[in-house]
């Protein structure tokens, strides 16, 4: 049967054979594809059990859930220790200093598992998650991290500025860990090539008059190129688990040398030329991008000529400016690598429409040497942006200090008075003991002992005070009422991410065509 | 599809002219007519039509019979190296052959000082005052009164009449270069209109009007909401109670249709249904005439009639076949793919939405978001819509076709109504989207539980103010608080202390985000000197749940129980705090 994706339609309850996510706290999610087991039975051999640091869950508990339900953990008799999977990998994550990791034992690691703030790394079998479906945003926070990834604010900005619509073609390189990869799959979508003649629009299908119309659809696809062979094993399959088969497909090649031409199916034998994309926008995610750019060319003379040129095509070839040599890393096994000839360039391009292209690089000599490429690559409007963002705590705050100071004078005052008035009537109280002659209330004599006395009263008194006080306020008080609300930004701030480089390659328009026009469109007078 | 509608430029249309001088101005494109841009001149219309976006135009002083500025098409090289400075372009033969024949023979503009040594000059000897410019501002007056052509003669005057020229660094040359050519040169380019490029075109003045939305927040915003194409297919209906859907999107907006034009663009229906051209999948065979948007013959009406009466005749064609269309295809009929949008007032404001050929009073039925795009109002969602409109077979009769007419379509006006609103309330909707100035948490109280579970719920606005208030109804004191009230006597709650249900909403972030631009020069890349200003904008992004039935058992002890047993923390701070009440005591 034909499979939907659930990042485009997850329907309203998790699926079996289909990608969950189990969210356990702030920016800690769990991928689960949930399996095809016979959820009748309950037996915990058929019923494998997810274990977290949060509790633990057997399958039948989160299959065919109503999404966005809280589900609680089962108390199960093993020792959760030994297989909290969640765990390993989210440790992991964070030895390698991933940003996205959640920040270890700070206090601002506010939990939306609320009442739950213990982080000493007991082992408790009760707790809860939410049973989420996936979305590029939650999938970027979820993804097993294989290298650098794209995140929400910079892919939802570069998808914005390269004007990528649903049956758009996307170019992407290289894929790396999928995430953007996931972002603009969304974006191109435009229906299932496979899926046959579904209703376009809505509610107007009994239309006569757009039946007479009805012409051929373009899907919308993206082309993923990867050059790490077990980097782009792994988005495939994760590309077909997640049903964007007819959507997204993972090229393994060098894109330096290879180019962005798709492989021609091998089933009919016949044909071998490559096939184009009919791409309308491009996303670099490259060491180098200058070096793939002489492949984004729209005829083979422009390519064969950029292909000379030592700096488009030279991975050890000094940058533009000639102090800095970035050397792209060129893969080991290059022959397992598909090359397409270039006597045989087909453009990637599509060449009835602009196409819109970024490149991702977090240094600037990168951006110095993919410019120049552009430019003399007959790209225009090149542009570079940088996307500076920052979330946002909101907390409330003691009015006075945490420390439980006054928070206004007249409190102060208060204060001041009620200490004075006990110091005073402890003073007094001593004074008349004395001139009854007697001892003091408690303690040793002496000068000095008396001082101690009185200052472990006072601590004393004071202490008491407190504490009815609190108790008081703890009854009439709405903790989540106290302070004054405030927001600062987020404790780690990701200050840098990558420069984006954008660029406008307009369709040819020869002297030949500007004439064709004109004679079709000018009025004639 | 929408790469053809941003391939060419085509009759009745909006395009974008972004002028030299950076100006934004958007132009109806309407066969016959002209085209006047202030400073400019004015040129004919058709001169654009069916050339493809992001060709930039040089007016001429070359005219045609009817002494209108002929345009010449910049290559792209030229552009170029005016900008990065002299650099051999690879493809520079595509220079000459995109010529429209009209060039006007200028000498080049020598804009890199690129004879040797101005490298190497340096600024030391360069004088500070305006005296260094020969010409007086009434001399470049009068140039600009004779020169009627490029502006290429007055920015190659003005070059020769400096007088310390030579001095100049290669740089700063290049840069007063620049800026000259900005002043004085006649070009434009033109561009397509879509979302990112009609809120930059209104940002520039009317920010206000649009919230002071700018591209990333619209990119944000509309990937935290998951706002995407979709359809349904076979396994929509696995779900036995999925009734509609997929793809169903709450909306309140504020901004004149800015934020509904954001998401219909990520959802593929921003843009008409074309409806003529371009027959599938001709990109990648042989080069076919009629394959060729660009070069497809004009429209019907002919183009030898004067053009008033062409335009009457067609405009009035145009509504009447509208009209009948819209009685044949029901608006706002779509169930899937859908943006459902409430609105304060009667009539949501919706004009921005006609750059895109949606006329709200008069729609096109063939318009994707005349079925796609459904409008309520408050009071249709949350009270009753008026009574339906009732006549007895007797009265119908009885009555003139005109008022036979009448009830009809006050009928289908109040069926309409109520289909519409009828799908609104049976909720499970995929996300909700908020560009609104009214409190978000009285919105949020009527909108939380038309949603799905999972569902994205996205608020925007200019400020963080507002969005951190509804950040705290969430705040985790607030979820216990609710938590423990809620499991043991659900009647003990109240709007006062939980004006939405704490638990209904997960995974709260607050995010402000700025696109900050560069200059990426060579030798001269720095990030710009200035940037607009105001509001920044912040976005509020959480996921709808559904929290169980029941009491969970939370891990680890809540904040009371600590109280027995102070952490050393507490008990240092405990101390501390006498210590000030003695000192002040003691002074
Ligand atoms: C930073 S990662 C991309 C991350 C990705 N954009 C994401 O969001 O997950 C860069 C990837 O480019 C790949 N790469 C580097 N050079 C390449 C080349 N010449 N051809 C193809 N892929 C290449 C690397 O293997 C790596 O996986």
């Amino acid at each position: 049967m034909f499979k939907t994706s659930p990042f485009l339609d997850p329907g309203t309850h998790s699926a079996p054979n289909s990608l969950a996510l189990l969210y356990l706290r702030r920016d800690l999610l769990q991928p689960l594809l949930l399996p095809s087991v016979d959820t009748s039975s309950t037996s915990e051999a058929v019923d494998p059990v997810i274990n977290t640091r949060f509790g633990s869950y057997p399958y039948s508990t989160l299959v065919n859930q109503p999404w966005g339900t809280q589900i609680s953990a089962t108390a199960i008799s093993k020792k959760p220790s030994k297989s909290s999977t969640a765990n390993k990998n989210k440790n992991k994550k964070r030895k390698r200093g991933d940003a996205d990791a959640p920040n270890s034992g700070g206090e601002d690691n506010r939990g939306d598992n609320y009442g739950d703030d213990d982080d000493a790394g007991h082992e408790t079998v009760a707790g809860f998650a939410h049973l989420l479906p996936p979305t590029p945003e939650l999938w970027t926070l979820a993804l097993p991290h294989r290298t650098q990834v794209v995140y929400t604010p910079d892919y939802s900005y570069i998808l914005q500025r390269l004007r990528v619509r649903p049956g758009d073609v996307i170019i992407e390189a290289g894929a790396g860990s999928g995430s953007f990869t996931h972002a603009a799959a969304r974006a191109v979508f435009s229906g299932y090539p496979a899926s046959v003649e579904v209703v376009q629009n809505g509610g107007a299908e009994d239309d006569g008059e757009r039946k007479k119309k009805k012409r051929k659809r373009k899907y919308g696809r993206v082309c993923s190129f990867e050059y790490h062979s077990d980097r782009a094993k792994q988005l495939s399959s994760e590309i077909a688990e997640h049903g964007l088969e007819g959507i997204v497909t993972v090229t393994h090649r060098d894109v330096y040398s290879g180019g962005f031409s798709l492989e021609p199916s091998n089933e009919e034998g016949g044909d071998k030329t490559p096939i184009s994309p009919n791409a309308n926008a491009v996303f670099l995610d490259l060491p180098a991008p200058w070096l793939a750019l002489k492949h984004l060319t729209r005829t083979a003379r422009a390519h064969d000529r950029a292909a000379r040129n030592p700096r488009l095509s030279n991975p050890s070839a000094p940058t533009v400016d000639g102090s800095i040599t970035i050397i792209a890393s060129t893969p080991s096994n290059s022959t397992s690598i598909s090359t397409s000839s270039d006597s045989r360039f087909v453009s990637p391009l599509n060449r009835l429409t602009s196409t819109h292209l970024c490149t991702f690089s977090p240094c600037i000599e990168q951006v110095t040497a993919t410019v120049s490429a552009l430019h003399s690559l007959g790209w225009r409007d090149i542009d570079m942006v940088e996307i500076q963002h920052k979330q946002i705590e909101v907390r409330r705050e003691r009015i006075g200090g945490d420390e439980g100071g006054p928070a206004t004078v007249e409190e102060a005052v208060a204060r001041l008075k009620e200490v004075e008035g006990r110091w005073k009537e402890f003073h007094d109280e001593r004074v008349a003991e004395r001139m009854k002659g007697g001892r003091g209330p408690r303690g040793p004599k002496g000068k000095d002992g008396r001082k101690v006395e009185v200052e472990e009263d006072l601590k004393d008194e004071n202490g008491k005070a407190q504490e009815t006080m609190n108790a008081g306020r703890a009854k009439v008080s709405k903790a989540w009422e106290e302070g004054r609300l405030v927001h600062r930004t987020e404790p780690e701030l990701k200050t840098h991410t990558s420069y984006l480089v954008f660029a406008v390659l307009p369709r040819e328009w020869t002297a030949e065509d500007e004439e064709k026009a004109r004679r079709k469109w000018n009025s004639k007078k | 599809m929408p790469s053809e509608w941003h391939s060419h430029v085509r009759p009745d249309t909006h395009v974008v002219l972004e002028l030299s001088s950076g100006v934004l101005k958007i132009v109806e494109i309407i066969l016959n007519t002209n085209i006047s841009i202030a400073k400019f001149g004015t040129f004919p219309t058709d001169a654009l039509v069916g050339r493809p976006f992001h060709l930039t135009y040089e007016i001429t002083d070359r005219t045609d019979l009817d002494g209108r500025p002929l345009l010449r098409i910049v290559p792209i090289e030229e552009l170029n190296s005016e900008q990065f400075g002299q650099e051999e372009p690879e493809s520079s033969t595509r220079a000459s052959r995109a010529e429209s024949g009209a060039d006007d023979g200028d000498a080049k503009i020598d804009f890199t000082g690129s004879n040797e040594n101005s490298a190497m000059k340096d600024n030391r000897f360069t004088v500070d005052d305006s005296s260094r410019q020969t010409l007086s501002m009434s001399e470049i007056e009068e140039l600009k009164k004779t020169d009627t052509g490029s502006g290429k003669y007055i920015v190659t005057k003005i070059l020769a009449s400096h007088k310390y020229l030579d001095e100049k660094s290669q740089f700063s040359l290049a840069k007063y270069a620049l800026r000259k050519v900005k002043k004085y040169l006649k070009r434009f380019t033109v561009r397509p209109i879509d979302v990112t490029m009609l809120t930059q075109v209104i940002r520039e003045r009317y920010s206000k009007k649009i919230m002071h939305l700018r591209p990333e927040h619209l990119g944000l915003l509309t990937s935290m909401v998951d706002v995407h194409f979709s359809e349904p297919t076979e396994s929509t209906f696995d779900h036995s109670n999925h009734t509609t859907g997929p793809g169903r999107w709450l909306a309140v907006d504020e901004t004149g249709g800015l934020l509904v034009a954001a998401m219909a663009e990520k959802m593929g229906i921003l843009y008409p249904t074309e409806d003529d051209t371009y027959e599938g999948e001709s990109d990648n065979t042989e080069e076919k005439e009629s394959n060729d948007p660009a070069l497809v013959e004009p429209c019907s009406n002919s183009i030898n009639q004067p053009p008033a009466q062409d335009d009457a005749t067609s405009m009035a064609s145009k509504r009447k076949s509208r009209a009948s269309l819209r009685r044949q295809i029901p608006a706002m009929s779509a169930s899937t793919n859908t943006i459902t949008l409430i609105n304060p007032n009667i009539q949501s404001k919706l004009h921005l939405l006609k750059h895109f050929n949606f006329d709200q009073d008069d729609p096109d039925p063939l318009h994707p978001l005349y079925t796609h795009l459904k409008t309520l109002s408050w009071i249709q969602l949350l009270h009753t819509y008026a009574d339906r409109p009732e006549a007895t077979p007797e009265q119908l009769d009885a009555w003139t076709s005109t008022q036979r007419g009448s009830y009809y379509r006050k009928l289908r006006r109040w069926e309409l109504v109520k289909s519409v609103v009828d799908d609104t309330r049976s909720g499970g909707f995929d996300g909700i989207i908020l560009a609104t100035p009214m409190e978000p948490q009285s919105i949020l109280k009527h909108t939380l539980p038309l949603l799905r579970g999972g569902a994205q719920v996205v608020v925007y606005w200019p400020h963080v103010e507002p969005l951190s208030q509804l950040h705290d109804l969430f705040s985790r004191e607030r979820k216990s608080a609710f938590a423990d009230r809620y499991y043991q006597d659900p009647d003990s709650i109240n709007e006062v202390d939980f004006p939405l249900n704490p638990l209904h909403v997960l995974n709260i972030r607050l995010q402000v985000l700025r696109a900050r631009q560069w200059q990426v020069l060579e030798g001269r890349t720095h990030p710009m000197m200035t940037a607009k200003g105001g509001p920044e904008g912040c976005v509020f992004a959480g996921i709808r749940v559904i929290p169980s039935a029941t009491k969970v058992e939370a891990k680890g002890r809540f904040p009371k129980k600590r109280k027995k047993e102070p952490s050393l923390e507490e008990i240092e701070q405990a101390e501390k705090r006498l210590k000030g009440a003695e000192i002040s005591y003691q002074n």
